[in-house]
């Protein structure tokens, strides 16, 4: 408690203590690369007005870029061409065009389109350029980072995103929001570029949200449930969130006016058969099923001496209803602890020898 | 006065501290208050209702030369109150509480301490193949080689509440004490070429009463930029069996994008519980998903579908149960989107959607509309935007589900953006479908950043 206090007391003082800028006040989109320092057109730029589809003399570029090592100099207008001009109008590009051209010619990137134009690289010719010449292709070479090292994504207008051009894998596709999971495990740099851990903790701690599920998805989600249990249990804590709509509900074990199990027969929660005894059929709604599907949202409510009542070795009403699977290591899981065991079996040394005798 | 009233004065503290100037070079405040009103039929004879007010502040300062930071030290924490109006008998939170808080993340980041490395200390939550994670420890990552990036870890885990990423922590362990454990993990990443990504993960989470031991492996290939393939992974390494593995690829040109995915998940539990000693069923699944742009139309379609694989071996003297049709399941999604734009400038979006479910207990069929409207904004942010959804869906009756038919529902949301660091959403959603059942949910959000 006095930890919270002091915390709230330090991060108002420090919040005070700042001058700052006002809330929000901070964007800095700025003009890409520096852009007004560019050059001066090739073709003079009243010739390229009027006349849009003229060839740009490649030679040309030596009025302004006399030797390709030189920075660029000299009085500058932008060159008249819709490829520049959108590059321009780009947010949060950072280019180096002077450490550029000590390696690569003006035409190496701008090289005259069929209309005349002068041409911008794309993305893709600048990652394949990066590669070829065994250089990085990190982000934040060429897009803006913000405090920590985190890409800029959001700049005015526009959003930055990954392209499906550019990274299929990442490329935030149609279901992205709900199965990004793969991705986040295999390559979680990648995410870590424009995302920090605050933002996944946003939907993964189950910060009230609209817009996930479907709109009376209440009334749907045990099919889904049962479909894909994990799937829940990646943003809900079942032992909390499930159970404590379920006990609101009177679907639950816990005491309490609409307790479970009343005998009006319209409180239950689990289906007809669901605890049928050996000898009988097992439905497809039995428990032992329901229980090797999802054990995890049996637990949701049930203890394990739930299940001991009737699948210990001293279970009464002789069932003793053995829940292990045939290839079951016995011997593997007494080595590993014998925790587990005793929950049924009293004597673990007699089972320790039987679990020899049967070699597993 | 009780600590829970404490605790919310000084989150009204720093509510209000928050709201201050600071400045964004140094320091990231992002605070978030929702206040969720939901009320609906249980199904089972009577309305539910409930009212939560969750805050939540992350913050992030920064040390040092603005883009070369020596020190980042983050905090992330929320207070939720369960405020109503049912009885405390019904709240499962921490032994009945109203009010909960939790702290997601409490660290500082040491950039420059050791050249070529970062150290975080406190809270933190991770992520390797085996999914995310959550500890309280040490975590020192570094790069000796441009292409080999190691990563140790190691610290008491937290309670499962505080990490709980599906996949990582299916077990029903809880909240108690004997059941926390500690946590050893280490990540080996590579990265030869852009187009090839491997990696290797070890974790271990133990303590007298707890074990866990598992390895897992991954590897992304892109062998063409219009092709990627992801494989992963996961084995026990207790019980010396395969407990998850993942097939991924994807196939994008221009604007189209195909993927196919393949998985087989077994269930993990630790080592000492009792569930281990069950049959559990691995799951199998498998899913195709295809999208295509045209212009400002978005098309997309999925389809996946789910087979448990139950033991009948398992040493019970039961019969044998019609199954099969109980083992599988399947979903399919199909949508069409249509983007607005004013000026070359996305200003919102329409668009239909449909699914279905058939399988495990039931089968619903539901369409859907939604719409996203920017009102004409004279800046560079729009400062109202509308939302609005209509959906309805179809039910049908299974033997576990108490009601089935049709259902319907709306919804309609106001976002007014009165700053670029604020926003405020409301939103009101009525639904209608079961008799004397028809009710409205409230949502009502202010979120605030300084970092824009």
């Amino acid at each position: 408690m006095r930890f919270i206090i002091r915390l709230a007391v330090f991060i108002l003082v420090a919040a005070q203590a700042v001058a700052a800028p006002p809330v929000g006040a901070v964007l800095d989109v700025g003009p890409a690369d520096g852009s007004e320092r560019v050059c001066v057109s090739c073709v003079p730029s009243t010739r390229v007005d009027k006349a849009p589809s003229l060839p740009v003399i490649q030679s040309a570029c030596s009025e302004c870029h006399s030797n390709k090592r030189q920075p660029l100099v000299g009085p500058v207008q932008p060159h008249s061409s819709p490829a520049l001009e959108t590059f321009r109008r780009t947010p949060g590009i950072q280019f180096n065009h002077e450490l550029h051209i000590q390696t690569i010619a003006c035409g190496g990137c701008h090289a005259p389109t069929n209309e005349g134009q002068l041409a911008t690289p794309l993305m893709q010719q600048c990652m394949d350029c990066h590669t070829e010449n065994k250089m990085n292709n990190r982000c934040d070479l060429c897009h803006q980072t913000g405090a920590g090292g985190v890409l800029k994504t959001r700049l005015g207008l526009h959003t930055l995103r990954p392209t499906q051009r550019i990274l299929p894998d990442v490329f935030h596709h149609t279901d992205f929001k709900t199965n990004h999971g793969l991705q986040a495990r295999t390559h979680s740099q990648t995410c870590q570029n424009c995302h920090t851990p605050d933002e996944c903790t946003t939907c993964h701690q189950m910060e009230t949200r609209i817009g996930v599920h479907q709109g009376d998805y209440i009334r749907f989600h045990p099919v889904e449930a049962r479909h894909d249990p994990t799937s829940c249990s990646s943003c809900h804590q079942p032992t909390t969130f499930c159970r404590d709509c379920h006990s609101r509900a009177g679907l639950s074990p816990a005491p309490g006016p609409r307790q479970f199990g009343r005998t009006d027969g319209r409180l239950k929660f689990h289906p007809p058969g669901f605890t049928d005894l050996p000898g009988t059929a097992r439905g497809a709604q039995h428990h032992a099923f329901a229980a090797q599907k999802d054990l995890s949202s049996c637990a949701t409510c049930h203890s394990p001496n739930d299940c001991v009542r009737c699948h210990s070795t001293n279970a009464p009403l002789s069932l003793r209803a053995s829940p292990h699977p045939k290839r079951f290591r016995c011997g593997k899981a007494l080595e590993v602890s014998a925790n587990g065991c005793r929950t049924c079996h009293t004597d673990i040394l007699s089972l320790r020898i039987r679990c020899q005798a049967l070699g597993n | 006065m009780g600590d829970d009233h404490k605790i919310g004065l000084c989150f009204l503290l720093i509510l209000f501290s928050s709201t201050l100037p600071v400045n964004a070079e140094r320091y990231h405040v992002k605070l978030d208050t929702v206040l969720n009103m939901d009320r609906w039929y249980s199904g089972y004879e009577y309305m539910v209702e409930t009212t939560d007010i969750n805050h939540r502040l992350r913050l992030h300062i920064f040390e040092g030369t603005p883009g070369d930071e020596s020190t980042i030290t983050t905090f992330d924490m929320a207070i939720s109150s369960d405020i109503g109006p049912e009885a405390d008998a019904y709240r499962q939170w921490g032994s009945g509480r109203r009010t909960n808080l939790e702290i997601y993340q409490g660290s500082v980041t040491l950039l420059k301490l050791v050249p070529r490395s970062r150290i975080k200390l406190g809270r933190q939550i991770f992520w390797d193949a085996l999914g995310a994670g959550a500890f309280d420890g040490i975590s020192l990552q570094t790069t000796p080689f441009s292409m080999v990036h190691l990563t140790g870890r190691f610290g008491q885990t937290l309670r499962p509440n505080t990490a709980r990423f599906g996949y990582f922590l299916p077990s029903p362990v809880t909240g108690e004490r004997r059941r926390r454990g500690y946590l050893i993990a280490g990540r080996l990443r590579l990265e030869p070429m852009d187009a090839l990504h491997g990696e290797f993960g070890y974790r271990r989470h133990f303590n007298d009463q707890l074990q866990r031991e598992e390895i897992s492996a991954s590897a992304r290939v892109q062998p063409a930029p219009w092709s990627s393939n992801t494989v992963l992974i996961c084995a026990d390494l207790i019980f010396e069996q395969i407990s998850e593995w993942r097939l991924l690829t994807e196939f994008a040109w221009e604007q189209n994008r195909i993927a196919l995915e393949a998985a087989y998940l077994r269930p993990r539990f630790d080592a000492d519980s009792i569930w281990v000693a069950f049959a559990p069923a691995p799951h199998h699944s498998a899913s195709v998903n295809a999208s295509k742009f045209m212009g400002k139309i978005q098309l997309g379609a999925r389809i996946d579908g789910t087979l448990f694989q139950t033991d009948f071996d398992s040493l019970e003297p039961f019969n044998t149960a019609h199954w099969a049709k109980e083992n599988t399941a399947t979903r399919g999604s199909l949508f069409v989107n249509y983007r607005l734009s004013r000026g070359g400038v996305p200003s919102g979006s329409m668009g239909i959607q449909g699914h279905i479910s058939r399988g495990y207990g039931g089968q619903f069929t539901a369409v859907s509309t939604n719409t996203h409207i920017p009102l004409a904004n004279s800046r560079s942010f729009s400062r109202v935007s509308i939302r609005s959804r209509l959906g309805v869906a179809q039910l049908s009756r299974d033997s576990s589900l108490v009601w089935s038919g049709l259902s319907s529902w709306g919804l309609v949301g106001v976002d007014w953006r009165p700053d670029d660091g604020v926003l405020s959403q409301l939103a009101v959603e009525g639904f209608s479908g079961m008799p004397e059942s028809e009710h409205i949910r409230i949502f009502l959000a202010v979120r605030m950043e300084n970092f824009w």
